[in-house]
């Protein structure tokens, strides 16, 4: 949500399609869908009020639940002393990461993922297209944004409900109920990469990932 | 009255900001939910003389967008909005192909193949006292 309202403040020819094909995923929903398309876009049809709306979502009502979710994220790790961690008697080091250290980590990955952007931003010049204005279309980009990429393979192949909002919400959801689903992994292997406990769960997050990133490929090539 | 403490004052200060916060964010809220539509799109269009569009021609309209066709049968238009999620189709030999989702539309706007299921929407065109043709998008 938060990449695709970011994307649409471009407001170029390169993001007509998206965001026509986006919003009108809306109104296949049953039952609320035209309600909630007027309600995204502020009118019947992509315009001002639907720029302002996208600005709305993405500096201030996403950026702010991100935030708060970042702040309870950093908290958790600090308070349990890594992303996960075997309980106390069971590992090899019992020390907690300190506050200080966790801290320096955390900025110097800032520091290093900032850098990186930095420098992809210079040497990769933004794809910014003739601005969009009312219906007469220059030149427009047929491609979703990348991540949405496997979405828009997805639904060349039928129902906008079914493929465009279902599936991807439902995979989505799947992903971040794995961890409350699949409970394999034993205590002692807690916080190691890739534990041998946790292999039914690592084969089917790859296998979804080679599936996104296979209908993502097939939509780049065609 | 007792002098409040540095931390009671600290304590009232933030709540007071974070009140305040929060009632200008519910503001934002309100003011956000009772908005103004965006005005709808025209429900008619003017296209001209007539005359301009003879027998056997077949116009792409872009700024609607449309197709006007006329033929023995007289005047006919249909929408170029794709019925599968809203694209404008493309002109193509064989019809009409949507650059999106490649739904493709025979000359007659019919699916001929999918993910649309839904042929292109067929458009009311009248020949007015002016002799100006008017297309009707509902």
């Amino acid at each position: 949500m938060l990449d695709f309202t970011g994307y649409v403040l471009r407001w170029d020819e390169g993001i007509r399609w998206a965001l026509t094909a986006g919003t009108n995923l809306l109104k296949s929903i049953p039952w609320i869908g035209n309600q909630l398309y007027e309600f995204v876009l502020g009118g019947s049809e992509p315009g001002p009020a639907a720029l302002i709306r996208f600005y709305s979502w993405h500096i201030f009502v996403l950026s702010l639940t991100g935030a708060v979710v970042m702040i309870w994220h950093l908290f958790r790790v600090r308070r349990d002393g890594g992303i996960a961690a075997a309980p106390a008697g069971q590992r090899e080091d019992s020390a907690r990461i300190t506050r200080a250290e966790l801290l320096r980590r955390e900025i110097l990955g800032m520091f290093f993922g900032g850098v990186l952007l930095i420098v992809f931003s210079i040497l990769v010049p933004a794809p910014i297209a003739a601005p969009m204005r009312g219906a007469t279309i220059v030149d427009a980009d047929s491609s979703a944004p990348w991540f949405f990429l496997w979405v828009q393979q997805l639904l060349k192949l039928g129902d906008p409900f079914l493929l465009g909002i279902l599936l991807p919400l439902g995979v989505i959801l799947f992903i971040g109920a794995m961890p409350y689903l699949f409970k394999d992994i034993q205590q002692t292997e807690l916080g190691r990469w890739f534990p041998r406990s946790g292999q039914r769960v690592q084969l089917i997050f790859i296998l979804i990932s080679v599936i996104i990133i296979a209908l993502t490929a097939l939509s780049i090539s065609q | 009255m007792k002098k409040p403490s540095r931390r009671d004052f600290l304590k009232l200060a933030s709540n007071s900001l974070l009140g305040l916060s929060g009632l200008l964010g519910l503001g934002g809220l309100i003011r956000f939910l009772s908005f103004d539509m965006d005005p709808a799109p025209p429900s008619e269009y003017d296209l001209g003389l007539a005359t301009d569009f003879p027998p056997g021609s077949r116009t792409l309209l872009m700024h609607i967008p449309a197709v006007l066709i006329h033929d023995n049968d007289g005047w006919r238009a249909f929408s170029m909005v794709c019925t599968h999620l809203g694209c404008t189709v493309e002109q193509k030999d064989s019809g009409y192909e949507c650059p999106c989702h490649g739904s493709k539309y025979d000359t007659a706007g019919y699916v001929a193949r999918g993910p649309s299921n839904t042929p292109l929407k067929k458009l009311r065109v009248e020949v007015n006292d002016a002799g100006n043709l008017i297309l009707f998008m509902n």
